[in-house]
């Protein structure tokens, strides 16, 4: 019974023992993970992403000859970008004149057009300048939008004089494409 | 109340004709959006690029036609794009997968972008990939058709294959200038420079200018951009005016390509007390054409620089003749340069004087600022006139004695 009894204090104290060391052992790894940190870089990279809203057509109505030019609602293109981007602006007539669509497709052979071109200018600028088949920009250099993005608004003009032709056929119309095209920069 | 009802209707009416357009009608516009909106890669044939992925973000479908065309830019980077005459013959051209699809409202579609290189093609190719957009129920009754596209620019990389054949990148600077920004107040500095390689240069800079003392008033960098072969770019530092007080001074434009530094040029401009500039525009290639002796009987010139032919090195006295047998009366400008024997540039400062009459020589008399170490070297003073400039140069050597001096 006593050496039993002995047994089992032996294997007490030996479990103390094992206790200490454990918790001692338990320290000196606390104290290890404490000291040798590990520094971990995370790096990533951000796609260049570019979103733009763009108008859909207009109709000018009617042209009277001898009024003044009719000038369409602001056209608003709204750009988000995370990089420098620009807007442009064409038209699918290299002369910018408006020429005579019968409701499908411009008129073959001999369409009649307009005199003068279709005028084009951004809302906040001075001048109005004619559309043509060359990309004219709109904007330039324009800083990346942040989320809220950045709105450039176009207006549009276009005169008619005695030179211009009612178009018989109620039909037809006088039409030009405009293509809007936005881009970041290189 | 009948009048506060009529009143308030009143005003709507009138709100209303305020806010309609003109004699115009418009029909609901589309949106698209692409990501990667640029593409970087090395490829080699039958690589795929991408994918892009094109969305609508908008509230109605729309229907998306891909196309490619060669990629091109103005001297601000903007690209300028014109259509394959035949894509098959170019060095390197992209076909879409898909091409054409229709995107519902919120959806979006993966287009993968195949690179087919013509055999022995290396260098850069620039395609650039447009997703034309159109609603689904387009309508064909308006007076204004409007396309709308957004545009993906790659720049793509074919590396050679054979030995002797290299892709390079050979920005060339052709031309400097300064001009007032007038709506920042700032003093804006122009590098323009061709890319003569066969591969895009990653291009970047940095502007010093300097005082008639030789000290830095201000400095600059000029935003990175990329230029394409067989393409000129510009790139602006910017100065604001209140960093640059009256006097005469001389930028130097460094430019570099992938951040290592190819070309540098200077100009030289003069503030006035208004904290005005003249702009001032240097065509290089002229400019290092003038520079010979053949240049006009009567344009003014660098008659003869002067330094002695052997001094310490310290306050080392330089002079500068100048000749004007123009008509009209000539405001000096220009600068002066020390360059040792390994032609480095070690040392330079901005040269101003009093008008020069018609006629008349003058001599600008300076102090060279920094002490210079025994040596062989050269002073090159420029005279800016106009857009143009003219130099002289003379030899010298800096003796041990500045050694003794200076312990």
């Amino acid at each position: 019974m006593k050496r039993a009894m002995k047994g089992r204090r032996a294997l007490v104290v030996s479990s103390g023992a094992m206790m200490v060391l454990c918790v001692l052992a338990g320290t000196c790894f606390t104290g290890a993970q404490t000291r040798d940190q590990a520094v971990v870089p995370v790096t990533c990279r951000v796609v260049a992403a570019l979103e733009a809203t763009f108008p859909g057509a207009v109709t000018l109505g009617n042209l009277n000859v001898g009024a003044p030019p009719v000038t369409s609602a602001p056209q608003s293109v709204t750009v988000r970008s995370n990089a420098p981007w620009a807007l442009n602006i064409k038209s699918d007539a290299q002369d910018g004149r408006l020429r005579q669509w019968t409701g499908t497709a411009y008129l073959t052979p001999n369409p009649k057009m307009l005199s003068s071109p279709l005028e084009w200018k951004r809302q906040d600028g001075a001048e109005f300048v004619a559309i043509s088949g060359n990309e004219a920009t709109v904007v330039s250099n324009m800083p990346p939008t942040g989320s809220a993005g950045t709105t450039v608004s176009i207006v549009f003009r276009q005169s008619a004089s005695y030179d211009d032709e009612a178009l018989p056929d109620p039909g037809h119309t006088y039409r030009i494409e405009v293509t809007y095209t936005a881009t970041q920069t290189y | 109340m009948f009048r506060t009802s009529l009143s308030f209707a009143l005003a709507m009416m009138v709100l209303f004709a305020v806010a309609a357009p003109s004699g115009s009608a418009l029909s609901a516009g589309i949106s698209i959006r692409v990501s990667p909106a640029s593409i970087v890669a090395a490829v080699q044939d039958g690589d795929t690029i991408g994918p892009i992925i094109v969305a609508n973000p908008g509230d109605s479908a729309i229907d998306i036609e891909g196309c490619v065309q060669q990629g091109g830019h103005d001297e601000g980077g903007i690209p300028v794009c014109r259509p394959y005459g035949n894509p098959s013959a170019e060095g390197v051209f992209v076909t879409l997968d898909p091409a054409e699809f229709r995107l519902s409202p919120g959806a979006s579609r993966a287009v993968r972008a195949k690179v087919h290189v013509t055999p022995g093609f290396s260098g850069g190719a620039y395609p650039v990939i447009l997703f034309r957009g159109s609603p689904a129920t387009r309508s064909s009754g308006h007076q204004l058709g409007a396309s709308s596209q957004v545009a993906v620019l790659t720049l793509l990389t074919v590396t050679p294959r054979r030995q002797g054949v290299r892709a390079e990148a050979k920005p060339v600077l052709v031309s400097v200038g300064v001009a007032q920004d007038t709506s920042k107040a700032a003093i804006k500095v122009f590098a323009t420079c061709e890319n003569k390689g066969n591969l895009h240069a990653d291009l970047g800079g940095v502007v010093v200018m300097r005082q008639q003392d030789g000290k830095v008033a201000a400095e600059a960098v000029m935003p990175t951009g990329v230029c394409l072969p067989g393409y000129r770019r510009t790139l602006i530092g910017s100065v604001a005016g209140t960093c640059i007080g009256s006097g005469a001074y001389v930028a130097e434009v460094r430019v570099q390509s992938s951040g290592r530094e190819v070309e540098s040029a200077l100009v030289a401009f003069r503030v006035d007390d208004g904290n005005r500039i003249a702009s001032t525009h240097l065509d290089l290639g002229a400019s290092r054409r003038d520079r010979l002796p053949s240049s006009g009987p009567n344009t003014p010139r660098v008659a003869k620089v002067s330094v002695p032919a052997v001094s310490s090195g310290w306050n080392l006295p330089v002079e500068v003749c100048l000749e004007n047998p123009n008509t009209s009366d000539l405001d000096p400008i220009g600068y002066v340069e020390i360059w040792d024997y390994q032609m480095r540039r070690v040392g330079l400062v901005a040269l101003g004087g009093a008008r020069v009459a018609p006629g008349d020589p003058a001599v600008i008399r300076l102090i060279w600022p920094e002490p210079l170490p025994p040596g062989y070297y050269t002073a090159r003073a420029t005279l800016q006139w106009g857009n143009q400039q003219k130099s002289a140069s003379t030899a010298f050597v800096v003796g041990e004695s500045a050694v003794r001096h200076k312990g």
